[in-house]
């Protein structure tokens, strides 16, 4: 008979586990959410971080190739020898007489090795590191060599690049209006649910009324009131709180009823004996218990606040050029013309499709962990 | 010793529901002194918990107080001498300043069901902290928080101080290793340690009087014992005055000096315990204590009950409310008149016919 021992470690984790240490234990066991986890995590640190150093180019960087089409990647040397350094093929200029249209074939001559943390365009990383390395490019000494790994747009400028500073904007707005919706639905919710009477009605119609406006005609009204003169910045934060103004609702109604139920129990009565006041009762002891329910709605919305992002942008209504964003740049291939002579340009969709799936999977993870009921 | 601490005078409470409108107390009228215990007796729903509410006025909704006083006599401290300041509890704002200085500072509360009482979210030892943060004492939001909290609530303490406060309190009500339970999340501990923990809590910011909503009615009666002889240890070492509301009567003649008898929102008979218990002078008082179990009398004779149901509110009977249960009902009399409080005793006092002559 083998002796079963207890190893001394798990001995010790069973004394007490926290609420949060059994979420993250039975989330870690949903593969899919851990994918999804860390494809947010590289998207967030890849574009909302370090976009200047993933990016090869700066965002205005205009080359002479305008519309190229993508460089495809080998390894090969100069001299066309097998080599463990990537290289891209370079592309030759040519003229399509039909179409009388200019367009670009790979020259399969030339090869420019790709280098690694090189020296190119200076930039500040985060803001405040002066800096010049960027993760990838071509040889600095040589001014023909470029590296157009998704290809350039119509000025030239490179797709690969632009994607991962449009990602900036496009997933900074997902978050940044998620945690301004989280906020107002939460409190509003709170303060819904706890008074009850006259200021739940009041707050209900209005979550109704906001509702029931169709999105895209208030859109259109509330992006139209923002003043031309405004800058990029402002007109970016304005277009994230139109977007909160008209998301909060849900969020609002659930954590009402989350309040109604929750403000019944004893403890509510308990912690008012003891002299806690209103806000107190709410935000203290009533919150928290919703908490949990918020995390996952919040997270399985910020896709949704993600993608009015680039649909509102796609249809110019939101974000306008030389801001960018995945909407922006999906605006700039909105003809038959672009996806006819340049296909490459639709790059983004993959991305916004990847993004919105990470939170996905991550709420769905993070909704199973966080049920007490949910068995399995 | 008998200087007064609470005087409750023709207290009345409404519920005003759309059947109409229920009497929940009705001319509630007494006495609690500093320093003692107040033993409130009678079946469910005679308006006991309601009277508690008052005194907080946490009365629920559609409830009202639409009658009477709450004097509460406030000592505070004066140019180094000591003052007895009457505030009339009901005038002030329910939801005021003023009355959650009092809710938990200076009168604490613990409830029937220790089970739902705490913050699922807090440790006891920030529940404590709470309480002392809030009453500008100290703070606890484990168990030890709950607690924590409680003593924020009524003390600016920083949160080192009220942790120490929690895990003394938690040793004073008798919880083993309050070092580590100060982190235990409600949970994690049983109903008597959640029962301690509200204890601890109610009584961490030192209040003048303590109502005890049926603190025991929950727990198994070893537990009982322990939380009885806890509240009234520490009932000692902190000069509390207890208002003790069960519908327990072998607690309350343990625990309690004096007692009120309640049916139907009135209190139907007030005596020292002593004398409830021997010579009970209200027909429902004796009713009451007949209808006790007796250990070790064994007896063919069926338990006695009181007959009949207790009233519908909204359809009270005429006269005394009591009449058509009472073994000692006289026609004409008790379905006509309205008893009115009468003394039948040295401190004894009694809403019957009976003792008024008539």
């Amino acid at each position: 008979m083998a002796e079963q021992k207890v190893p001394e470690t798990n001995k010790k984790r069973q004394i007490s586990q926290s609420y949060w240490s059994l979420v993250w234990w039975k989330f870690k066991k949903n593969k899919l959410a851990i994918v999804g986890g860390i494809l947010i995590i590289l998207f967030y640190s890849i574009c909302g971080l370090f976009a200047e150093f993933f990016a090869p180019y700066t965002l205005d960087y205009q080359s002479d190739y305008l519309e190229a089409r993508p460089q495809p990647v080998v390894f090969k040397d100069e001299e066309g020898n097998f080599s463990l350094r990537p290289a891209v093929y370079g592309l030759e200029e040519k003229i399509d007489q039909t179409l009388r249209k200019r367009f670009y074939e790979v020259n399969r001559t030339k090869i420019y090795p790709i280098y690694f943390f090189v020296k190119a365009e200076p930039y500040k990383l985060l803001g405040f590191i002066p800096t010049d390395i960027h993760l990838f490019g071509t040889d600095p000494a040589d001014p023909e060599a470029h590296v157009f790994l998704f290809g350039t747009d119509r000025l030239g400028r490179d797709l690969f690049s632009r994607i991962i500073y449009g990602g900036r904007l496009s997933l900074l707005i997902g978050l940044l209006g998620q945690i301004l919706t989280f906020t107002l639905g939460m409190v509003m919710g709170a303060i819904s649910g706890y008074y009850g009477g006259v200021t739940d009605i009041i707050v209900q119609r209005l979550t109704e009324f906001v509702g029931a406006f169709p999105d895209i005609p208030l859109f259109m009204a509330l992006a139209a009131a923002i003043p031309v003169t405004w800058s990029p910045i402002l007109v970016y934060f304005m277009l994230t709180l139109i977007l909160v103004f008209i998301r909060w609702g849900g969020l609002a109604r659930q954590v009402r009823g989350l309040i109604l139920s929750l403000r019944e129990r004893e403890y509510v009565l308990a912690a008012r004996s003891f002299g806690a006041s209103d806000a107190r009762l709410m935000f203290r002891h009533l919150l928290p218990g919703t908490l949990s329910h918020c995390i996952v709605i919040a997270t399985l919305m910020i896709p949704g606040m993600i993608l009015s992002e680039t649909a509102l942008s796609w249809l110019g209504l939101g974000l306008r050029p030389p801001l960018t964003s995945w909407g922006v740049l999906l605006q700039e291939v909105s003809s038959v013309r672009s996806i006819r002579f340049a296909p490459w340009l639709l790059t983004t969709v993959p991305f916004v499709l990847l993004a919105v799936l990470s939170f996905n999977m991550l709420g769905d993870g993070l909704r199973d962990a966080m049920d007490p009921y949910g068995g399995r | 010793m008998s200087e007064p601490l609470i005087e409750v005078k023709d207290l009345k409470v409404q519920f005003n529901v759309r059947d109409g409108i229920i009497h929940a107390v009705d001319g509630a009228t007494f006495t609690i002194n500093r320093g003692q215990t107040l033993g409130i007796i009678g079946e469910s729903g005679c308006g006991k918990s309601v009277t508690a509410k008052a005194i907080l006025r946490m009365v629920p909704r559609p409830g009202k107080v639409t009658g009477g006083e709450i004097l509460y006599h406030r000592r505070i401290k004066s140019n180094g001498s000591e003052i007895t300041d009457i505030v009339n509890i009901t005038e002030l704002d329910p939801d005021g300043e003023e009355i959650r200085k009092i809710r938990g500072g200076e009168i604490g509360m613990i409830f029937q069901e220790p089970m739902s009482s705490l913050t699922p979210v807090y440790t006891a030892g920030s529940h404590i902290g709470e309480a002392v943060g809030l009453h500008r004492l100290v703070p606890i939001r484990k168990v030890g928080a709950q607690m924590v909290e409680t003593i924020q609530a009524h003390r600016r303490i920083s949160k080192q101080e009220a942790r120490e406060i929690a895990i003394d309190m938690l040793r004073r009500v008798g919880i083993p290793k309050p070092e580590q339970r100060v982190d235990a999340y409600p949970h994690q501990l049983s109903g008597g340690q959640r029962q301690r923990v509200m204890i601890a809590i109610a009584l961490s910011c030192e209040p003048k009087m303590l109502i005890a909503d049926e603190p025991t009615t929950a727990l198994d009666v070893s537990i009982e014992a322990q939380i009885l002889d806890i509240m009234r240890e520490l009932q000692e070492t902190v000069d509390m005055a207890i208002m003790f509301i069960t519908h327990n009567l072998g607690v309350v003649a343990e625990m309690a000096e004096e007692i009120c008898v309640m049916y139907m929102g009135k209190i139907v008979e007030r005596a020292s315990a002593v004398e409830i218990f021997y010579e009970p002078q209200h027909p429902y008082t004796r009713a009451l204590l007949k209808s006790i179990p007796h250990v070790g009398k064994k007896s063919r004779e069926r338990l006695a009950s009181i007959k009949g149901m207790v009233p519908d509110p909204f359809n009270l009977p005429s006269g005394c409310v009591f009449h058509p249960r009472c073994p000692e009902y006289m026609p004409g009399k008790c379905d006509r008149i309205v008893p009115s409080w009468t003394q039948v005793g040295e401190n004894h006092w009694a809403r019957c016919l009976l003792y008024e002559g008539v």
